[in-house]
């Protein structure tokens, strides 16, 4: 073909130059595709799949027979993804009316930046929730673990708080922080470019632990009685606070611990800080006459006096080493034991000379006094006892009489504790087992001897000071008619900016019961006393009326102490109707703590697997309610959410609340028989409009 | 007519069955691209597969009348005439009226009824057309001289002129790369062809100085960095890379791209090939490029076989008009050059893309037809 001119010959040089441009092209995708491929695959990886966290249940705490001090409830939280809000201003009117937020917040939310903006995180109603999920594009369910105190400020001050984000702040929350948290597990989601998620986060690639359960040695029933006597003790004497801790002083065990002022748990952050102090581990003050256990087993274990010695009193008036002295009353000669027991300055002076500052220093610290106990609670500070080297010479009247020195409650009732235990001062600890998500003990706290502060002879001995102090002493008003209970009294003025402060006192009693074989230790600090100050006027009625609970509270307390129950103060709330029926509860709990295992077990699965997990109940024998499949629902209207959480938690039901304070209504209603672990929905006071007849249904729950 | 019925049951049909494939390859890869932006934008995944499955049956009809016309017929004034027709089009893009469409400060689309026409894919045929049949007319003698060149070249610079106004600089280069190609093939002086594209290139430089909007994109691709914010123009090439390299040998799978997920801007457009990459790795990347080369090896075989001048020049023009489309998205989709948005002939997402470059295919059948039997007979 010839069509003339250079055509034939340019196009083949064009068609080899094209050729040569194909095969760059080839090669560099080679080196693209091939070549840098593990780069660009893992730079891509970074672009596309974000780590979506799995957050693990946190664990319980519970009392020592297994009742929940502080839970996890999970509740369904809002949330509103911008992007996908389609129609602005109708997501921000209906999120507002149905939920009654506030609606500049709401705005804000819908119109925020990102992908996620939270819109109502308390206690919403679920099925309304989801109503609003259907309805508004844009607006999300994400079900959040919310941390509850069931028994509200019971034990607050040992328990703790956390913040928003499950972290714990204070109390056994903050000290087993780590054990409760569980760890996280984590998988991963596939995002666009806007950073929302658009493939679901697939299956756990490492999945959530739960949080292991603490149990302390608390009991709740001796909690609230310690912490209602207290308060009400706090009031009528119109003090500034108070303290109450009780002690198993064979093992060290802490069977409650309170403090006035005292806090809401779930309301830790706007509560005054004040309110939130241990004050038993945290405060020191000067103990006064609740001290001269030291110098009378010092005495004894030393063989300078004997339980008959006669000191002379006088007219209780005295000076002695340079310090003088004052008794309440003139007792005249009397035998050292009614020194004690009368709580003479006089006489535990003139003892004290016979010691010496040595052997009172000496036995001081082995009580444990300006030493930490060691307790399991977090900020515990020593007492204050100085070293005989800085003693004046007056030092050894005035530290044998309880002044001079600062202690804290804990330290001062582990004293007694030593005494009570026959001589053996045992470490304190709050913190008894921990327990895995299964209820296998996974760690247990062994009592632990600190040493032995005097022989069980000595400890007899003073013991039996004690019990006379109560029987004809000071502390008469601590005495109980069913069992015999030995204990000193103390009254301090406080000592404010290097002064004694007049008119301000620390008025306690410590007692132990009964006399002859001490099961129960316990310690009453009332700070600041308006009016009558005396310990034994003060803090001996609340020991009496608090170990008069106990015994209530506890059967196998009284039964064990042998004496008939004495009636009660008319004010006291503690009478035996008003107890729950005791010990049973354990098995109740272990079976409860099964469906909670198994509800976590069964969440990821979506609500289908709700039910299956009812079965592994069947097994839980050990109690006769715990066997049967179905339980009443008992009718909580008009209780606060907690008391609620507690009977619907016994009748090992969920718990839902909508709102916030008391219960308005229930569903199911009272009455009805369900199957366990059903989830009962609670109204309360705050919650959204019951009348608002847009309301679905909740027959489908 | 018995010359014209004997000579198409003789048409190369391997390049109707490469063109077939890529079409339907395309529309695979269209739907893959573009089901999550339809989702979003227009409620139904299938939008814009379904729109451009509607013009690629258009453009096959298209084709079909092409070919069974004669080429021939496109000569002398009918090549005015399309050309001149093609000039009124890209004039409506340039002064305001009700069927121009603006898209971000730019005018290449018009809206005609239901149809969205980018009047650049036309005039890059019709002036393939029109230089095919004066340069055949004016032979290599003809445009020896600069006076003999005068009327050619302002063709081109006309066409060039109007579609880089609008702006678009990609097709304008593109056009004026088809025209010199025309021009080199119609045998221009070496002088006369590095003298005009010595001036083109000054008066490119020119634009793109006076134009920020270019300068960066410019220094974004010699600067070489990996840009990872959206608003910087060196964005869209490292999420075309990422797609590409993250696709390996194998591809993540059809369908299964992460990158069309808003990460790469255009994923069904102009940078369709980076999904194509993804999606099917290498291997698939590589096969589209197999099949192009040899679409274009068949369309050499076509040109070189032409019965005259004009059928050369018309076959070497509506195939130029292909590669040059071609290689340039692929030189942008791999980093080669810099980025500027020219469609992928029959893969990517246009209505006036696909059916022009399906007309051009009609031509280039007729012309197979022609060229084979008059090969054929000189055995």
């Amino acid at each position: 073909m010839h069509l003339g001119g250079p055509y034939h010959r340019r196009l083949l040089i064009a068609a080899v130059l094209g050729a040569v441009v194909w095969a760059a092209l080839v090669a560099r995708l080679a080196q693209i595709q091939i070549a840098d491929h593990g780069r660009y695959a893992s730079e891509a990886l970074r672009q596309h799949e974000r780590r979506v966290i799995l957050p693990a249940r946190r664990g319980s705490i519970l009392d020592r027979r297994g009742e929940a001090l502080a839970v996890d409830v999970s509740n369904p939280s809002l949330f509103v993804d911008p992007h996908e809000v389609a129609d602005p201003d109708r997501v921000v009117n209906e999120l507002t009316r149905r939920f009654h937020l506030d609606r500049s917040r709401v705005r804000a939310a819908v119109r925020s930046q990102g992908g996620f903006a939270w819109v109502a995180r308390d206690f919403i109603d679920r099925s309304e929730a989801e109503h609003a999920m259907r309805e508004l594009p844009g607006v999300f369910i994400r079900d959040e673990q919310k941390r509850m105190y069931p028994s509200g400020a019971a034990a607050a001050h040992l328990v703790g708080f956390t913040n928003r984000d499950g972290r714990g702040l204070e109390g056994m929350e903050a000290m087993h922080d780590r054990v409760l948290r569980g760890r996280d597990g984590w998988t991963t989601e596939y995002v666009d470019a806007r950073g929302r998620g658009w493939r679901p986060p697939r299956s756990a690639l490492a999945s959530s632990r739960c949080g292991d359960s603490v149990v302390l040695t608390i009991d709740r029933r001796f909690q609230e009685i310690a912490e209602n006597e207290l308060h009400r003790a706090v009031e009528k004497a119109n003090a500034r606070g108070g303290t109450v801790v009780i002690v198993d002083p064979r093992t060290g065990e802490i069977l409650a611990l309170a403090n006035e002022p005292c806090y809401d748990p779930e309301a830790a952050s706007s509560s005054p800080p004040d309110g939130r102090r241990n004050r038993a581990v945290t405060d020191l003050f000067e103990p006064g006459s609740t001290f001269k256990i030291v110098c009378a087993s010092a005495a004894i274990e030393k063989g300078r006096v004997r339980r008959d010695t006669q000191f002379d009193t006088g007219d209780g008036v005295k000076k002695i080493s340079g310090v003088s002295l004052h008794d309440a009353h003139a007792h005249g000669t009397i035998p050292f034991e009614e020194v004690i027991a009368y709580s003479s300055n006089i006489g535990t002076a003139l003892a004290a000379v016979l010691v010496g500052e040595e052997d009172i220093y000496r036995y001081a610290r082995r009580f444990g006094f300006g030493l930490r106990t060691g307790i399991d609670l977090p900020g515990e500070i020593p007492g204050v006892l100085r070293p005989v080297e800085s003693w004046s010479g007056r030092s050894l009247i005035t530290v044998a009489i309880g002044q001079e020195v600062s202690v804290s409650a804990i330290e001062l009732v582990m004293a007694f504790s030593a005494l009570a235990n026959d001589g053996v001062l045992m470490r304190p600890f709050v913190t008894r087992a921990v327990l895995d998500a299964d209820g296998q003990v996974v760690s247990r706290t062994e009592p632990q001897r600190v040493r032995r502060v005097v022989s069980s002879e000595t400890a007899r001995t003073v013991r039996e000071f004690l019990s006379m102090g109560v029987e004809e002493g000071t502390g008469r008003n601590a005495a109980l008619a069913w069992c015999s209970v030995g204990g000193k009294t103390g009254t301090a003025q406080k000592f404010v900016n290097g002064t004694f402060k007049n008119g301000l006192y620390v008025s306690s009693f410590c007692g132990f019961l009964p006399a002859d074989d001490p099961e129960i230790v316990c310690l009453v600090v009332i700070d600041e006393p308006r009016g009558a100050y005396y310990g034994g006027t003060v803090a001996a009625p609340v020991f009496r009326n608090i170990v008069a609970g106990l015994a209530a509270a506890d059967m196998g307390l009284l039964a064990r102490f042998g004496r008939p129950l004495e009636a009660l103060d008319e004010d006291s709330p503690w009478s035996a109707s008003s107890i729950p029926p005791a010990d049973s509860l354990m098995v109740l709990i272990a079976a409860e703590k099964k469906v909670a295992v198994s509800r976590q077990a069964g969440a990821s699965l979506g609500p289908q697997a709700v039910a299956a997990p009812q079965a592994d109940l069947g097994r839980a024998k050990e109690a006769p309610e715990a066997a049967g499949l179905l339980v009443e629902v008992p009718d909580l209207r008009g209780l606060t959410a907690r008391e609620a959480y507690r009977r619907l938690s016994r009748a090992l039901l969920e718990t839902e609340l909508v709102g916030s304070g008391r219960v308005v209504s229930q569903e199911p209603p009272a009455g009805t028989t369900v199957s366990r672990g059903q989830v009962c929905v609670l109204h309360l006071e705050g919650g959204p409009d019951q009348e608002d007849p847009s309301r679905p249904v909740h027959g489908g729950l | 007519m018995t010359y014209y019925d004997a000579a198409r049951t003789r048409m190369d049909r391997s390049i109707l069955y490469a063109v077939l494939f890529l079409v339907f390859f395309g529309l695979v890869m269209l739907y893959s691209s573009s089901a999550i932006l339809a989702a979003d934008k227009h409620q139904t995944s299938a939008f814009f597969v379904g729109r451009q499955a509607l013009r690629t049956l258009v453009g096959l009809v298209g084709l079909g009348a092409i070919y069974w016309l004669d080429y021939r017929r496109l000569r002398g004034r009918t090549a005015w005439v399309l050309w001149g027709f093609s000039l009124v089009l890209l004039l409506l893009c340039l002064v305001p009226n009700p069927l121009r469409v603006s898209v971000r400060g730019t005018h290449r689309w018009l809206q005609i009824g239901p149809l969205a026409l980018q009047p650049a894919d036309f005039a890059r045929l019709t002036l393939a057309i029109l230089l095919a049949d004066l340069l055949a007319k004016a032979g290599p003698e003809g445009i020896s001289t600069w006076r003999g060149l005068a009327k050619p070249a302002a063709v081109i610079v006309l066409v060039a002129a109007m579609v880089v106004v609008q702006p678009n600089l990609g097709s304008a280069l593109a056009i004026g790369m088809i025209g010199a190609i025309l021009l080199w093939l119609g045998g221009i002086r070496w002088r006369h062809l590095l003298a005009g594209a010595g001036t083109a290139a000054a008066g490119l430089l020119v634009w793109i100085l006076s134009s920020s909007y270019h300068l960066e994109r410019v220094r974004q691709f010699f600067s070489g960095a990996a840009e990872t914010d959206p608003q910087k123009g060196g964005y869209q090439l490292h999420q075309s890379l990422m797609a590409l390299g993250s696709g390996g040998i194998a591809g993540r799978g059809l369908g299964e791209g992460l990158q069309k997920w808003y990460f790469l801007p255009d994923a069904h457009t102009d940078f369709i090939f980076s999904i194509i990459g993804e999606e099917a790795g290498f291997l698939g990347a590589a096969l589209v490029l197999i099949v192009f080369l040899f679409l274009f090896t068949r369309c050499v075989r076509v040109i070189r076989d032409a019965p005259d001048r004009f059928s050369f020049l018309l076959a070497a023009g509506m195939t130029a008009s292909l590669a040059v489309y071609f290689f340039v998205n692929i030189g942008v989709a791999t980093g080669l050059l810099p980025t500027t948005g020219l469609p992928l002939p029959f893969i990517s997402y246009g209505g006036s893309s696909v059916i022009s470059n399906l007309f051009a295919v009609g031509i280039l059948l007729g012309l197979s037809s022609q060229g084979r039997r008059k090969a054929g007979s000189r055995v």
